[in-house]
């Protein structure tokens, strides 16, 4: 009976990971940029959900507490590797031309390379409500369960912060 | 998940033209990567339970390992008792049993050499006491 049990435990996690792994691969790689990095973290992050399964409790949706897991452990690495360099707003607003390059003929791929890396300089709390809203195309109320934010408070930071990535990306030339 | 045209209409409200950009990802991964991912994922949760479990008792390095370990206790257990040495139906710490040691052989020499001194002495003071006379006589 309980080899049973294990095996149909091996099973779920087996179709758990074929159903997330991309998704969180995506979400984590956007945040850290790097595949090396991206691809271990994945990976600590299942075998941290295949260790602590028994603690879900179901109070949440299943994918919000696995997108905790890897927002948590993405911003953990990135603070332990002092690679997240926020931009204080001032500084943010001012970044000049000479800083990017706004051609009137770039493509959208790099467009959308200098917006990945406009995110990355945004304070935290705005550089996850913008991944989880824009990218991710999350719910304001899924993102606060994830976040552990209120509703208002990540509506005003998405606010903030497509303002600064607009400012980054179309006006400050 | 929230409806995606929600979501671009709040975003095409507040930044038309942020709106207007493509999200397509422009990061790309390895060919097949996610599979191996999962491949690599699963030994290490998964499949590494049942092999760590199934191996461990069962590979030669534990066993060799094991029979070290009893090998070591044996020599501890050896060593241990080596400590409790005997004198005299007395159980001694190794330092006890040291002094001991060198006191009954100091005793030993000094008993020996005390009777001999002392039958030596005896011998002579006989021989001081008898009259070399009669010595002489019985001779």
């Amino acid at each position: 009976m309980l080899f049973r049990d294990k095996n149909r435990r091996s099973y779920a996690f087996t179709q758990l990971l074929k159903k997330y792994r991309e998704k969180v691969y995506w979400l984590i790689r956007r945040m850290v940029q790097n595949h090396e990095d991206a691809n271990d973290l994945t990976q600590e992050v299942f075998i941290k959900i295949w260790r602590k399964i028994d603690d879900f409790r179901g109070e949440s949706k299943l994918f919000t507490w696995i997108y905790r897991i890897s927002v948590n452990m993405a911003i953990s690495f990135l603070n332990k590797s002092n690679t997240n360099q926020y931009l204080p707003d001032a500084v943010f607003e001012n970044i000049t031309s000479s800083q990017v390059d706004h051609s009137p003929q770039e493509d959208g791929g790099e467009i959308l390379k200098k917006l990945h890396k406009c995110v990355r300089n945004l304070p935290e709390k705005q550089q996850l409500v913008f991944q989880l809203r824009y990218f991710e195309e999350l719910s304001y109320e899924e993102i606060a369960e994830i976040t552990n934010t209120s509703v208002g408070a990540l509506k005003a930071n998405y606010h903030h912060a497509v303002k600064k990535i607009e400012h980054y990306l179309f006006i400050s030339d | 998940m929230s409806n995606p045209k929600d979501i671009h209409n709040e975003l095409k409200q507040i930044s038309p033209r942020l709106a207007e950009i493509d999200k397509k990802e422009n990061y790309d991964v390895p060919e097949g990567y996610f599979d191996q991912l999962s491949e690599e994922i699963l030994r290490k949760t998964v499949k590494s339970n049942r092999i760590h479990y199934n191996s461990f008792f069962s590979s030669n390095r534990v066993k060799a390992f094991a029979a070290a370990a009893c090998l070591g206790l044996i020599i501890l257990a050896g060593l241990r008792l080596s400590h409790h040495k005997v004198f005299n139906n007395k159980e001694l710490t190794p330092e006890a049993f040291a002094l001991e040691y060198i006191d009954s052989e100091v005793m030993v020499d000094f008993l020996l050499t005390h009777q001999q001194s002392e039958t030596d002495n005896t011998e002579n003071q006989i021989l001081d006491e008898i009259d070399e006379n009669i010595i002489l006589e019985e001779l």
